[in-house]
Parts: C-alpha cells; structure tokens; sequence
C-alpha cells in the first residue's frame, strides 16, 4: 500500500496540474459568489459557509477524476488489478492520496476564502479544520469508489459529477450546518445530530470501498 | 502426477448479452507452452484476463497454478502478463517504472531491473520518461516488466505487436530462455508461422470454445491455415491429436 500511496504521491506532484486547477477552480467559484450574491455583514456568516462547501465540492469532484488519471493510461489499472497488492489496500492507497490531495487544496483555499468574505478564519481555526476533515474525508472515499467506477468508461469525466453529486447531498448539508456553527464562535458542535450524521457518512463509504473494491476492479 | 499450469472446465463469460467463453475446455502442463489462436472476438484475451485476475468468470471452474480463480494475492505474484496496454506510466522513466513494479511485486531487491534493461537493450534509455518511447521501445519495457519476478505462468496477448526485426528475435529468444527454464507460457498470437518456434501446443478458438487442438506436426504453418479455414467454413468442431484428428 505504501508503494502505491509513494508513487501516487510523487506522480501527482510531478504533474501539478490537479492542484493547480482544483486551486483555480476554487478560487473562480467564490469571486462568483462573491459577485453575484448581494453579501453583506448580516448575512454573510449564514451564507459563507454554503459558498466554501459548495467550492470544496466541486473541486474534490475535479480532484476525483484525476486521482486515477496515472492509472488511466496505458492500462495501468489492470496492473494495479493485476498485482499481488491486497485489492482493498488499493482503495485505500487511493483515497488518502486523494483525501491529502484534498486538504492540501483546503489549506490554500482558505486564505482566500477568509479575505473575499471578510471573515476571521484564523479565530476558529481548530474547529474549522476539523469540520474540514470530516467532509473532506467523506468526499475522498465516495469520489474514490466512483472514479474507480468510471475509470475504464467513456464519456467518464461526464458521468463522474453525475454519480458523485447525489450522493454527496447529505454530506454537503451536514458540512454546511457544521461550518456554520463553528464560523459563529460556538466551537465544534460534538453532540450534533449532523456530526453523527458526517461521522456515519464518513465511515459507510471508506467501509463499503474498501470492501467493493475488489467487485468493481474485476468486472 | 504434477498439477497442471492451466486448467478451465466449462468456463464461460459474457458480455451484457453477447457470450464471449462459451463452456471452454482447456488444459496446460506445466512447463509447456500454447498458442491461442482464433478470429478477432473468440474469447482469447478474454481467457488470459480471466486468468490473470482481471475478469471474474460467469460459470465453470478454473485452477491456474494448483490456485482456483478467483485470483489470490499468492497466485498473482506467480503470474507475468503481457497485454495490449504496456502498463507502464508515462510520466515515471523505464527504470522507475521496473522499481516501481518490483516493489509492487515484493521483489527484495532491485537488481532485476538492471540486467533485464540491459536483456530486452533499454540501458541507455533507462532514465528517460516512458511518454518519449515509441512503440517497440515501450513493448521492450513491457516484457521486462512481465518477466521482472520470475513469474511461473506467461500470459502473453499478442506480444510481437509494434516490435521491430530485433525486436522480434530478442522477445523469441526470451521465450526460449523461459520455456528452458520451466515456465508455463500461454500466448495469444495471430503469427500462425511463428507458432511451431514459440509453443508446443496450440488452440484455436472459435465461438468460446476450443475448436481445434495440435501438437507436433499439427503446428505446421499449412496445418494450422487448414485448420482455421475448416473452422471458418463451419468444419470446425473437431480436435487434432498428434496422431490424426478427433471429432468432438
């Protein structure tokens, strides 16, 4: 696993190009937000939230796609299939790359974010990077499973944001009701019913990728 | 009596609704080496991926190395496999990538990947990314990479593909070296002259069955172009033994 977790890593970095245009995209969706809706003191904490999800989304989806761009050409995923790596180790190589992937896009889009919205991100820095990790660790394991899905089709980079976004609904709302408690002072919310609801999200699809992963990558 | 690298009762596969295997029988030695020969859609890289693992049959029963399918991480680590795709990334170089799949493999260490670039002549290619090869160069790469732990079965799906005339000579003599050194190989191949160099056996596949079988003499470029007229004509059915022919 940590051969394919070294070699994933350093294919990623030698290529750039996810980060980069994760990055990119990001930032492109909160300056439109920023533009297009009419903020203001009042209702910028209520809606802020909703806006860094929405581009954390989006972005993992990108993120997503190209996690197994290595193994995209030249068959390389049969290799992978192949190998004598534990299959399940496989999905979990594949979704902390991409889980770091993902946070590593976080931490840079925060500043950002902080300074479009005006909004002291540094004070609730702790719980801010906790809720982050929690959705974050979601959006990896179930971009993870359906990349892998789609992986060998055509028309992939089509159905993949298809096949994630509904799925991804609960974790979106969950996220957002989180973040907006933790961006008003209140701390991490631990006894929330959309905590619990993150955490079960959280655990069901690393659980259910790893065990499907053999299913998918041999049929 | 020793297990047979090879053997496939009534296997079958599909398609969605198109039958690719179709109840196929099949049997190889250990130690021996068979062409799989056939028209484009009769099953025979569908055969190789379902024993390397990459597919899981619909029906049958199938032992590959005294293992039964479905693969095991202990029967994978047995097998080399030669496809259609190199299975090599582009963006790592010739030598990273052999590093790479040593590690995959859990060879100890990295010396294979040394002598080999210098067997399939990749040397002073080693360092560069395998996105600058051509075609026969990445085919190169590819057979070392097959051959980089020892594998005890070769699958080989059309391996002369993109070689040059070097090329050629270099893959036909490594297919000497492993069939000297006791490897069970199965290759798919279209080359029927190349067939009596580089196996023992042969089959010819037809609807996802075996519709011919030879040995020997059978091997014989005519021979074989006998046989797969017989078979595309409708004739087929009918196995060869070494000593006259059988009908199913």
């Amino acid at each position: 696993m940590l051969t394919l977790l070294a070699r994933d890593l350093r294919l990623q970095f030698r290529r750039g190009e996810l980060l980069a245009s994760s990055f990119v995209m990001g930032v492109l969706m909160l300056l439109a937000f920023n533009f297009s809706l009419d903020l203001s003191p009042d209702n910028v904490a209520a809606l802020a939230p909703g806006i860094l999800w929405v581009a954390v989304l989006f972005s993992a989806g990108l993120a997503a796609g190209h996690g197994f761009v290595g193994e995209r050409e030249n068959g390389c995923m049969d290799a992978i299939v192949a190998s004598p790596l534990d299959r399940g180790s496989v999905y979990l190589a594949k979704f902390i790359v991409n889980l770091l992937l993902l946070l590593l896009f976080e931490a840079m889009l925060l500043p950002v974010f902080g300074l479009f919205f005006e909004l002291s991100v540094l004070s609730v820095l702790a719980p801010l990077a906790l809720v982050l990790l929690l959705g974050s660790i979601g959006l990896a394991a179930v971009g993870t499973l359906f990349a892998l899905v789609t992986v060998g089709g055509g028309g992939r980079d089509l159905a993949l944001p298809i096949l994630l976004l509904p799925l991804e609904v609960p974790l979106l709302i969950a996220s957002v009701k989180i973040t907006r408690v933790v961006m008003a002072g209140g701390g991490f919310p631990w006894g929330d019913g959309w905590v619990r609801l993150l955490l079960g999200f959280d655990l069901l699809f690393v659980v259910a990728g790893w065990l499907a992963f053999e299913y998918v990558a041999t049929d | 009596m020793p297990e047979a690298a090879v053997t496939c009762r009534g296997l079958t596969r599909s398609f969605g609704r198109v039958g690719v295997l179709r109840g196929l029988d099949l049997e190889l030695e250990r130690g021996a080496s068979m062409a799989l020969l056939g028209a484009n859609g009769s099953g025979k890289t569908t055969l190789l991926r379902l024993l390397a693992g990459l597919l899981r049959a619909d029906g049958g029963n199938s032992s590959v190395l005294g293992h039964q399918l479905p693969s095991t991480a202990v029967l994978r680590r047995k097998l080399g496999y030669l496809g259609h795709e190199s299975w090599l990334y582009g963006e790592l170089s010739a030598r990273e990538n052999l590093e790479f799949y040593c590690r995959l493999y859990g060879v100890s260490d990295d010396r294979p990947v040394d002598s080999l670039l210098e067997r399939v002549g990749m040397t002073r290619a080693a360092s560069r990314r395998v996105r600058s090869f051509s075609r026969g160069m990445v085919q190169r790469l590819s057979l070392a990479r097959a051959l980089l732990h020892n594998p005890q079965l070769l699958l080989l799906d059309e391996p002369f593909t993109g070689l040059d005339r070097d090329g050629v000579e270099l893959l036909e003599n490594l297919v000497a070296e492993q069939r000297a050194a006791g490897t069970s190989i199965l290759m798919v191949t279209h080359d029927l002259a190349r067939v009596s160099l580089l196996a023992d056996q042969a089959v010819l596949l037809g609807r996802g069955r075996v519709a011919w079988q030879g040995q020997g003499n059978d091997l014989a470029p005519e021979r074989l172009e006998q046989a797969w007229r017989d078979m595309a004509s409708g004739q087929g059915g009918s196995i060869a033994t070494n000593g006259g022919t059988q009908t199913c």
